[in-house]
């Protein structure tokens, strides 16, 4: 990677101590240094307690980093003063329970949120809530007067996505975005945010959860009790068995099973990580 | 043959909102089963295993619970011991502040002595592995533990029948499969097992799946027989297994190539031992 | 921008496990302790009484193998509203307070008249807080929650012959102390979740007017939740036989996993403690300062 890409986050010796100074000071952090390049899609993965919550509140700007840490996001210093509110419209963190982040009664109102607050006019701020709406898939007409309370779990963590999505911003934080949902509502989110990478945006995504990452992510950032184990590439996870598991963590399925054919002398090239892909390379070493 | 635990016959449910939720179910537990219950969201899996220990009572239809009509009046004691059930939200099902006082809130409604209650309490944390943490406030504890403290609960009124609703999709995935090693020695141990999810790397490990479509009784059979048929899959809005779809994507590639394939280790398997085009650097 | 983990900082309701006597004493000699102490501070407001009151309460928390000053910074977050009160009500207050019967001015300046009465009462209102405060701080965090509840529940027991809903009442204690900490670190999570997008939180203390707009937006949430996981739990509870006091299950009432039995060190602190209050009740006149 040349010094000349962007980074749109950059992270230098940082720990964090929830509550530090008290007897119930509780660390968080520990010494972890990262980068993720602008246009990247980079996951975060770890057991549940790992940091990865932390970590993405950190890049958000919400929680300040100490004297002895770095923490740069899209080139602002997250320390400064000033810092979280000059990076509101550019940065959007997707919080884990989606109830949390909506604050207004109506589905139309909460959606517009963040580009209303940053002064927008009437008429954009309606059209990117239209948008934002037709991303993840509400209907805008049927759902813009929905009562925000009223809600089901799946269509609640779709209105704060699309929360998100109306800002447009340029770094996307999710924090466990497919937890508990079903097949259908996880192949449509992981499709939203192919898509926004598509757009130019960076992504990083929180995830104790391998399923679904290989086929997504450029890079895994490995977490185990604060501190950065490993990183390790997206396109060939597969060949990392043995240093995931040490960590406490299970290769997806897929990707387990070429770990074992390979193992047992098949040496696939899969062009991607998903079932025709690998059926595709296994149907290549078999007539060749 | 041996007589069915639960029996279900036409049960239908409608919401006091109007919604129909379930339609003309009919089938019938046996002691010992381990069975998935599957469907999209919203196919009526919630509202079945309310069904199941008279939670909602099935209007028209009736369910038996060892041949308890669970619409008769004061049957409820009989059925909810014999069939407990474990939600989806582990902290919304906590009562107490210690866990060893949570997992007896259910024997200590039954009236139980209190030798007996003491005795159900050990017994039930030491299955579920918690019997170490049995003083720990439940909010000090990861959301894999409480759940645990959940089943823990449930397990102590000694049911002969476990229902679990989607009990582990807020876990992470170590604390999922702990959950699903819980569920199985339950099973083992003679206890049925009904296991409502969306995973279907978890379905498979049962013996038998019903799948729900729109409130009806879409499927009910094995696992492997529900998986290759792609046209009901995409009917109920499920996808199989990873392995199971790479089975299949190899089928379509190669007819000679097993069906019906559930597990990574069956896949692995089968591609070593198939047979190649023409000989390859193949080493096994 | 503070960091928003201080809600998490609650010792309101914590457990903190010890070996000390008042943490084996049993739950209801707790219980009725701090309605004697309640009972004598609140009748006594001369400055004596009130030391004596405030080592008592420190006492107890030593006692406990607990240090009075933690659980009394617990109320920092609430000291510019004391003092903002504390003020309003010394610059106006001129009437007799306690053994203070006739108030005598101490500054003027015109519409503000500053008395020692009014002294008084500031300085006896800020002690009682402080009493009551380590009181019941103490005694949640000297007994677990379900413990209290049981204990709760015994002392009402005579009423529940009479129809009176003591179960119920000792699981909504339970309940609602159960979930303190659950709230609070969901409305941690809302804030910060709130702020993430947005929402102008001022800090510094004097701010507290604009943003109370803001804590409507905090608490509806709260209460929605609240009132979800009220609806979950109340179905788990059904399903575990849990069946409310005005029906019966069957004639046999519920069991109880603990089991609670006064020994002799709760005679001797059930006395103590009421020959403690009873005389600074009896003798709440006997304090000329």
């Amino acid at each position: 990677m040349s010094a000349a890409v962007k980074a749109a986050i950059s992270i230098r010796n940082l720990s964090y101590t929830y509550m530090a100074g008290t007897p119930l000071a509780t660390p968080a952090l520990d010494g972890v240094s990262l980068r993720v390049n602008a246009g990247e899609i980079v996951a975060l993965v770890g057991q549940a307690g790992a940091g990865k919550t932390t970590l993405l509140q950190v890049c958000d700007g919400l929680l300040r980093p100490p004297a002895t840490g770095m923490v740069q996001v899209l080139g602002i210093d997250t320390a400064e003063p000033q810092a979280l509110s000059r990076l509101r419209l550019r940065v959007g963190l997707l919080f884990q329970r989606a109830e949390a982040q909506l604050l207004e009664r109506f589905v139309g109102d909460d959606i517009a949120f963040t580009p209303r607050q940053a002064g927008l006019p009437r008429d954009e701020v309606r059209e990117r809530v239209r948008q934002a709406m037709q991303a993840v898939g509400l209907d805008f007409e049927e759902f813009k007067d929905r009562r925000t309370f009223n809600l089901s779990g799946g269509e609640m963590r779709k209105v704060a996505l699309a929360g998100l999505l109306a800002s447009r911003p340029e770094l996307v934080l999710l924090d466990e975005p497919t937890a508990g949902l079903d097949p259908e509502s996880r192949t449509s989110l992981l499709e939203v945010v192919r898509r926004l990478r598509d757009q130019g945006a960076t992504i990083v995504i929180a995830s104790s959860s391998m399923e679904d990452l290989p086929g997504l992510a450029d890079r895994l950032i490995i977490l185990n009790h604060g501190r950065v184990a490993a990183e390790v590439p997206g396109a060939d996870v597969w060949r990392y068995g043995p240093l995931l598991r040490a960590q406490g963590l299970d290769l997806p399925e897929l990707c387990s099973i070429v770990e074992h054919l390979a193992d047992r002398g098949l040496d696939l090239q899969p062009r991607s990580l998903d079932p025709d892909g690998i059926a595709e390379a296994i149907c290549r070493i078999w007539t060749s | 043959m041996t007589a069915p635990f639960i029996a279900v016959r036409h049960a239908s449910y409608t919401y006091p909102g109007g919604r129909l939720a379930l339609h003309d179910i009919t089938l019938d537990l046996g002691p010992g089963e381990f069975v998935a219950l599957v469907g999209r969201n919203g196919c009526g899996k919630s509202t079945f295993c309310r069904l199941l220990n008279g939670l909602l009572l099935p209007n028209p239809g009736v369910v038996t619970v060892a041949g308890i009509d669970t619409r008769s009046p004061g049957s409820e004691l009989m059925v909810r011991s014999a069939v407990a059930m474990v939600f989806q939200v582990p902290d919304n099902q906590i009562v107490a502040t210690v866990v060893e006082q949570d997992v007896a809130f259910g024997p200590e409604n039954l009236g139980l002595p209190q030798e007996q209650l003491w005795r159900r309490v050990r017994d039930a944390l030491e299955l579920v592995g918690l019997w170490e943490q049995r003083e720990r406030p439940p909010h000090l504890l990861s959301e894999g533990e409480k759940q645990r403290v959940a089943i823990a609960g449930a397990l102590a009124m000694q049911p002969r029948c476990l229902v679990l609703d989607e009990a582990t999709s807020m876990l992470d995935p170590a604390a999922r499969k702990r959950v699903l090693e819980v569920a199985h020695l339950v099973n083992s141990q003679g206890t049925t097992v009904v296991w409502a999810t969306h995973d279907m790397a978890e379905a498979r490990q049962a013996q038998r799946i019903i799948a729900l479509d729109h409130g009806r009784l879409a499927y009910d059979g094995s696992p492997a027989a529900l998986f290759t048929d792609t046209a009901l899959m995409a009917r109920l809005g499920l996808l199989p297994p990873p392995a199971a779809q790479l089975a299949a994507a190899l089928a379509a590639r190669r007819p000679s190539f097993p069906r019906g394939l559930l597990y990574p280790e069956q896949v692995v398997q089968a591609v070593l031992e198939a047979p190649v085009a023409s000989p390859g650097p193949l080493a096994s | 921008m503070q960091d928003l983990d201080f809600l998490r900082h609650i010792t309101l309701g914590q457990y903190f496990p010890r070996r000390s006597v008042v943490h084996a004493l049993d739950p209801r000699v707790k219980l009725l302790g701090v309605a004697l102490l309640a009972a004598a501070i609140s009748f006594n407001a001369s400055y004596a009484a009130n030391a004596i009151l405030l080592a008592a309460c420190f006492a107890i928390a030593l006692l406990s193998l607990i240090s009075p000053l933690y659980i009394l910074s617990g109320l920092r977050p609430a000291i510019p509203f004391i003092v903002f009160f504390a003020l309003i009500q010394v610059a106006f207050f001129t009437g007799p307070y306690g053994p203070t019967l006739h108030p005598r001015q101490l500054l003027h300046l015109g519409a503000l008249v500053v008395t020692d009465s009014g002294v008084r009462l500031v300085l006896i209102s800020v002690a009682r807080l402080l009493e009551l405060w380590l009181l019941t701080s103490l005694l949640t965090n000297t007994t677990p929650i379900s413990t209290l509840a049981g204990g709760l529940e015994s002392l009402l027991r005579p009423l529940s012959a009479l129809g009176f809903p003591s179960h119920d009442l000792a699981l909504v204690f339970t309940l609602a102390l159960r979930f303190l900490p659950v709230f609070a670190l969901e409305l941690e999570d809302t804030m910060k979740a709130q702020i993430s997008r947005g929402v102008q939180w001022n800090s510094g203390r004097l701010a507290f007017v604009a943003n109370s707009r803001r804590i409507a937006a905090l608490l509806v949430p709260l209460f929605v939740d609240a009132l979800r996981r009220a609806e979950g739990l109340a179905t788990a509870m059904e399903a575990r036989c849990y069946v409310s006091r005005r029906r019966s299950i069957g004639g046999k009432g519920h069991t109880s996993l603990l089991y609670l039995r006064f020994q002799a060190r709760d005679w001797v602190a059930l006395a103590a403690l009421s020959a403690f209050a009873g005389a600074l009740i009896l003798c709440r006149n006997a304090f000329p300062w």
